[in-house]
């Protein structure tokens, strides 16, 4: 070494002692000790010497951290080579810097991954400039795939909601839809919709963020229903005492009348007889003014009320019917045994056209259950089904599916018409007391609210609705599987 | 269906007109009826009147049906009780025949001849002794 500058003693650290010796031994122990990989420095200083004119860059990192850059050329004097020049200089804080860009970059691409929400980020034409791990595994489409394309026809099925936001995030304002109904596939989900300018300077373009939010909104539903539930419930069994008394006077009444212009009663000849009055004629008269035919509808009206009264009852009475081992099979079978048997089902919508499938999964353990009101709920169901399928065109046959399948810790029952199906106004409102579609008299708009109460107050169960316009209807019931139901 | 004069029913509720409905109709089956419009009452109509069957409602005023039925069985043991209610509710049925009632009839009655006929078989087994005529 012929001569250094006072900054290399100072980047290398070496003690003055040893530079004032001028030991270039000692001077490259101490320097080799200091390095990560001591035989790349000395490979790196053989192939220079061994090359004369060769020009070197390269770093050299330092056990305590730093990083030096060593930059080593010829050293010509009038064209000729006399030796070298090595030049150091310290980037330890320069590659930190980078370092810690690179794991910034890499923690934000992780939040973003790792969102549970589809996250899209778009510029000022509203294409795609982000696309996250979520984006991918909802749509199929690969960020390389999606970077650079239109949002709209990504995720057709969010662009009429993202228009209806557009101007707002224009003028640089975040705005949400919530619950956006997607069906997809005849799945029912909904999702939430966030949309927001990126502002650093002026509005660049936009964030989307895609929620799903399916399992909230079915958790809201339910706790209404219940809440709906336990309300009614409450009030029903104060008031079917109170209604009872008077719907007894009205049937009760209604009997007596029956009763008293009937001729062959010997009290009512007795009066008739004082009276000078032919109780034939009264029967001929009544029967012509159709008298006998508003007492029987006043008859037949308070049965329809007490049957009410009756229904809603089961709101405020926990069930104390014992349970016992069900086979799920058994029920639905039984219980369409009993729709086919039902007069009114027979004569209204004979039952017989209807095709019933059965898609029983063999391996369905036993569930813990009342099997009297399991039957009430699959029999209402397919009565609704039946009556919903008379409205079929020719063409559409009435068919009803019923499955039977495990999923996890229940026992899946479900009730599939090809009917008409319903509205989604109509779907969320299926289970309310009191509700219903059918004709004034069809219908008490209690016997879906029934089931409800049977299979998830009584039976730890749950009861659902998929349905569209067009596309029938389809019930589904989870029943606790009896280990589970047992403990 | 047409009982003897000397068959008496005490028809006990609060509620006259429903009252009304089962007394008409059990006088125009020939049997001899009396009322009470609540329990106390009843008691001293049963007191007076020795009836052979008792119907008597569950919520009413002064002494409760519940009530009525644990004195008339401690009075006269051997005479039918027919609990006649608006409520539709086991553990109510469950306490009523525990008391002593036989039949636990539920408003509205839909069929009174039906009530009739528990009334008819009631007074017969009540009274197997008694020859008929």
């Amino acid at each position: 070494m012929a001569s250094f500058n006072k900054i290399f003693g100072e980047l290398w650290r070496i003690p003055q002692e040893i530079l004032d010796t001028g030991d270039d031994e000692r001077l490259l122990a101490f320097v080799l000790d200091q390095l990560t990989s001591p035989d790349l420095f000395i490979a790196k200083v053989k192939e220079v010497y061994s090359e004369p004119d060769l020009e070197s860059f390269d770093t050299l990192e330092f056990k305590d951290g730093r990083v030096l850059e060593r930059s080593s050329r010829p050293q010509q004097i009038d064209g000729e080579i006399v030796g070298r020049v090595w030049s150091f200089r310290d980037i330890t804080d320069r590659r930190r810097a980078e370092e810690d860009v690179r794991r910034l970059k890499n923690y934000l691409a992780n939040i973003i991954d790792s969102m549970p929400s589809i996250l899209v980020g778009i510029d000022r034409r509203e294409n795609v400039t982000q696309w996250n791990r979520m984006a991918e595994t909802a749509t199929g489409i690969s960020a390389a795939q999606a970077l650079g394309q239109p949002l709209r026809s990504l995720l057709p099925e969010f662009a009429p909601w993202i228009d209806s936001v557009q101007g707002d995030v224009l003028a640089g304002h975040p705005a949400s839809r919530e619950k956006l109904l997607i069906v997809k596939e005849g799945e029912h989900r909904f999702y939430d919709l966030i949309l927001y300018p990126l502002m650093a300077n002026g509005v660049e373009g936009g964030v989307v963020r895609i929620e799903d939010a399916t399992e909230r909104v079915r958790i809201q539903e339910l706790m209404i229903q219940t809440e709906k539930m336990m309300s009614v419930g409450g009030l029903a069994g104060g008031m079917a005492h109170e209604i009872n008394n008077p719907l007894g006077i009205i049937t009760q009444a209604a009997q007596n009348i029956e009763r008293r212009v009937a001729p062959d009663l010997p009290a009512n000849q007795a009066v008739a007889k004082d009276m000078g009055l032919a109780m034939e004629s009264l029967k001929a008269y009544f029967q012509k003014r159709e008298i006998f035919q508003f007492i029987q509808d006043i008859r037949d009206a308070s049965a329809r009320a007490a049957g009410i009264v009756s229904n809603m009852l089961q709101f405020s009475r926990k069930s104390e019917a014992i349970k016992q081992p069900a086979q799920l099979a058994d029920v639905l079978d039984r219980s369409v045994a009993l729709a086919s048997s039902d007069y009114d089902l027979k004569k209204a919508y004979d039952f017989r056209n209807i095709d019933i499938v059965r898609e029983y999964d063999p391996d369905i353990p036993f569930v813990s259950a009342t099997v009297v009101e399991l039957e009430q709920v699959i029999l209402n169901l397919v009565r609704n089904a039946a009556q919903a399928m008379a409205a079929n065109p020719p063409e559409r046959k009435p068919r009803i599916t019923l499955r039977v399948r495990r999923d996890g810790k229940y026992a899946v029952v479900e009730v599939e018409d090809n009917g008409p199906g319903m509205s989604e106004a109509v779907r969320r409102r299926v289970f309310e007391p009191f509700f219903t579609t059918k004709e004034p008299g069809v219908g008490t708009g209690l016997g879906l609210s029934v089931s409800y109460t049977i299979i998830t107050q009584n039976h730890g169960g749950l009861i659902a609705v998929e349905s569209s316009p067009g596309n029938g209807a389809r019930f589904i019931i989870q029943l606790p599987l009896q280990a589970e139901a047992e403990t | 269906m047409t009982a003897t004069t000397a068959t008496t029913v005490l028809v006990v509720d609060d509620d006259a007109p429903l009252r009304r409905t089962i007394v008409a109709f059990l006088e125009d089956s020939g049997y001899r009826v009396v009322q009470a419009g609540d329990g106390r009452e009843g008691l001293e109509v049963f007191g007076r009147e020795r009836p052979d069957l008792v119907l008597a409602d569950l919520r009413m005023p002064v002494m409760d049906g519940m009530a009525l039925v644990a004195r008339i069985r401690t009075e006269s043991p051997g005479t039918p009780v027919i609990v006649i209610s608006g409520t539709d509710d086991d553990n109510a049925r469950a306490a009523a025949i525990a008391q002593g009632a036989n039949e636990y009839v539920l408003k509205p009655i839909r069929d009174l001849g039906r009530l009739e006929a528990i009334i008819a078989r009631l007074i017969r087994s009540a009274q197997p002794a008694a020859g008929n005529g």
